[in-house]
């Protein structure tokens, strides 16, 4: 009982930082706004408003939180054993384009089978990007986040070279896009995958075996594989976790909302999602919350420009500020642990 | 048929910034900081050095509030991996996200434009024509250039000669190498470290005030990429400064090459990623060899003793 009211502190003050961090963001966020000679009050109102303010809105904000969602989730699963997930654009881009491929190419198939076959392909795909920087780093020992940089822009690239010079590729004058791919996935389907998603991933961690493994074998590698865990096949197991997440994240936004692939459509969601972790705290209900914040933010800069005379990117200095400030340590829950106990002794 | 010499005169001018933040990069890397700020510098002390430029009306105040704005992020930076003990690459790609947001929000406050701010062309910075390069054939592309591109091109040499054969070298390449045996030794690592993140900052500012002030404007996004393109470079050339003006050299060059061909109507994306492929090749491939190399001496060594039991 003791242990679980001192592990309740611990998450309060862990979660504390993160109030802190984005308290801090939004005020040094109002300084910027008077700057452009505007009230702060206005501004967040505005981004509130264009937040919540109608079903459009609200559902903008769902939409956008499930996104940064999954992708914070994707980091997080890989943040737990120590592999920074840096290639989280990279898998974006390779599970769209093998969704796309396997739709130009298996074109008279009935379509439930195409579409089960499209996510497999896409799943397949997060998960072999996300693996190339994980066994570069546990079995060549690699730095992943060199591996991890490389691989975003080396995908950009060639993305950019598919959707402009090849099968499919739309032949527009005006931008470069894929071609449009007929199959849907209605929104509310997706909606309630991604919570159920959610739910799943919190149970996996918390009560079964695997979970255990993964947390054991993040906090104490040597522990993990002298208690006769494999190590490095769970830390691989993560990695492919991590691509799969991102690549269902990629299949909402394609399937569910843009139907062909955009011009580098996955810059900075990487980041989004990293952000959403560090505010979480990699816990899942903090991620969740994360991902909210940064989705209403989203949402709610569309009417920041319209009702005020404050640039959108506002939205974008917040975030970096969020950032910034979320890998502070403010309150140390270690360090308070220690002194509790030493006044109870 | 493509013109090559002034295909090679463009990459000349396009390998200097690259080159320059390349140099920065390696610094840091010395000291074993795998720095991935470089474009949150960059971009920063591009959009500083405009608006020096604009406030002082003269490009040398411009290059100067550039420099300025370069080591200001640099300090932040490390004051915050150094001594707020943050992680490193966190902290980098929050620069990076805040500085990107940072630019694109104060065009509007300083200059009332957005998305772009061009500056009289007088504000340019001046080119310098050395006579007699005009009549050697091949090195004549490197006339007309800025100040700042002649010393992209001297900074690896000065760098060579001052990593491998001076003290502070010295002291920079073993606190790379091995902080403790450093400490030991009486290094003061941290000293050396802020040092070489300060000069880090400072290059990719002159980086800044050359890719802004060459063309006089600010454009959000300007650095579009460059600065992982340095990382690129260095990590191919294996953070040697020599081999490293080989490789921003190299870079350059492809990138003035997609630019003519994209123009021309041919698909540019492919040589923008050769960067980016050759540097993953250079980090995986060695470890891949040195794998299967040590897996085939081990086979042998186990057939070495089973023959020695047979026989």
């Amino acid at each position: 009982m003791k242990d679980k009211t001192s592990n309740l502190i611990r998450n309060l003050i862990n979660s504390s930082n993160s109030i802190v961090a984005v308290l801090i963001a939004f005020l040094i966020g109002g300084f910027m706004v008077l700057l452009v000679g505007e009230s702060p009050i206005n501004a967040y109102s505005a981004i509130l408003k264009g937040a919540f303010g109608s079903p459009t809105a609200i559902r903008n904000t769902v939409r956008f939180a499930i996104q940064v969602m999954l992708m914070a989730y994707s980091f997080s699963v890989c943040n737990r054993c120590g592999y920074f997930n840096i290639s989280q654009e990279a898998q974006l881009y390779t599970s769209a384009l093998a969704m796309v491929f396997v739709s130009f190419w298996t074109e008279g198939l009935p379509g439930p089978l195409r579409l089960v076959l499209m996510i497999l392909a896409a799943a397949a795909a997060g998960a072999l990007t996300c693996l190339i920087p994980a066994v570069a780093k546990f079995k060549l020992g690699v730095n992943e986040v060199v591996v991890g940089v490389m691989l975003n822009y080396l995908t950009k690239f060639i993305c950019q070279h598919l959707i402009a010079f090849s099968p499919i590729a739309a032949k527009r004058t005006s931008s470069i896009v894929s071609i449009e791919i007929p199959e849907h996935i209605p929104v509310p389907v997706i909606t309630v995958g991604a919570v159920l998603i959610v739910i799943a991933y919190a149970f996996i961690l918390r009560s079964t075996i695997p979970g255990h493994r993964l947390t054991v074998t993040g906090k104490n590698k040597q522990f993990a594989q002298a208690s006769g865990i494999d190590a490095t096949k769970v830390l691989l197991m993560a990695a492919v976790t991590g691509g799969v997440l991102s690549a269902l994240c990629c299949m909402g936004e394609i399937l569910g909302y843009f139907h062909m692939i955009y011009n580098e459509f996955a810059a900075g969601m990487g980041t989004d999602g990293m952000t959403a972790a560090f505010i979480g705290n990699n816990t899942p209900i903090g991620m969740m919350f994360g991902s909210l914040l940064l989705g209403a933010l989203k949402s709610g800069s569309v009417l920041l420009s319209v009702l005020t005379e404050v640039p959108t990117e506002l939205i974008d200095c917040v975030q970096g500020l969020i950032m910034f400030f979320a890998t502070i340590k403010f309150f140390n829950a270690a360090q308070i642990d220690l002194k509790r106990r030493r006044v109870v002794e | 048929m493509m013109d090559w010499i002034s295909l090679l005169e463009l990459g000349v001018r396009h390998a200097a910034p690259i080159l320059l933040i390349a140099m920065g990069c390696l610094l840091a890397q010395k000291v074993s900081i795998f720095n991935l700020a470089l474009e949150g510098f960059t971009l920063f002390s591009c959009f500083f050095a405009v608006v020096g430029a604009f406030v002082f009306k003269n490009v040398w105040m411009g290059v100067l509030c550039g420099v300025l704005a370069g080591v200001l992020t640099a300090v932040i930076y490390s004051v915050f991996i150094l001594q707020l003990q943050v992680n490193p690459v966190i902290c980098a790609l929050s620069i990076n996200t805040l500085v990107t947001g940072l630019t694109r929000y104060l065009l509007k406050p300083i200059f009332n434009t957005s998305g772009r701010f061009v500056m009289p062309s007088e504000l340019a910075l001046p080119t310098i024509h050395i006579g007699f390069l005009d009549s050697i054939p091949v090195v004549s592309v490197l006339n007309n250039k800025s100040v700042l591109v002649y010393l992209s091109l001297l900074l690896p040499f000065i760098l060579y000669y001052v990593l491998f054969h001076t003290e502070f070298g010295l002291n920079m390449r073993i606190t790379g190498l091995n902080e403790e045996a450093a400490l030991a030794a009486g290094v003061n690592t941290k000293k050396v470290k802020y040092t070489a993140l300060l000069l880090n900052g400072a290059l990719c500012g002159l980086a800044g005030a050359e890719l802004a002030l060459s063309v006089y404007m600010f454009n959000v996004g300007m650095t579009n990429g460059r600065g992982f393109t340095a990382l690129a470079a260095v990590t191919l050339a294996g953070a040697h400064p020599l081999v490293a003006l080989g490789t921003c050299m190299l870079f350059g060059v492809s990138e003035s090459l997609s630019i003519q061909l994209s123009t021309s109507g041919y698909s540019a994306y492919l040589l923008g990623a050769i960067p980016y492929a050759m540097a993953l090749t250079a980090a995986l491939l060695p470890r891949i060899i040195r794998l299967v190399s040590n897996n085939m001496k081990k086979k042998s060594a186990e057939r070495q003793a089973i023959e020695l039991h047979s026989n």
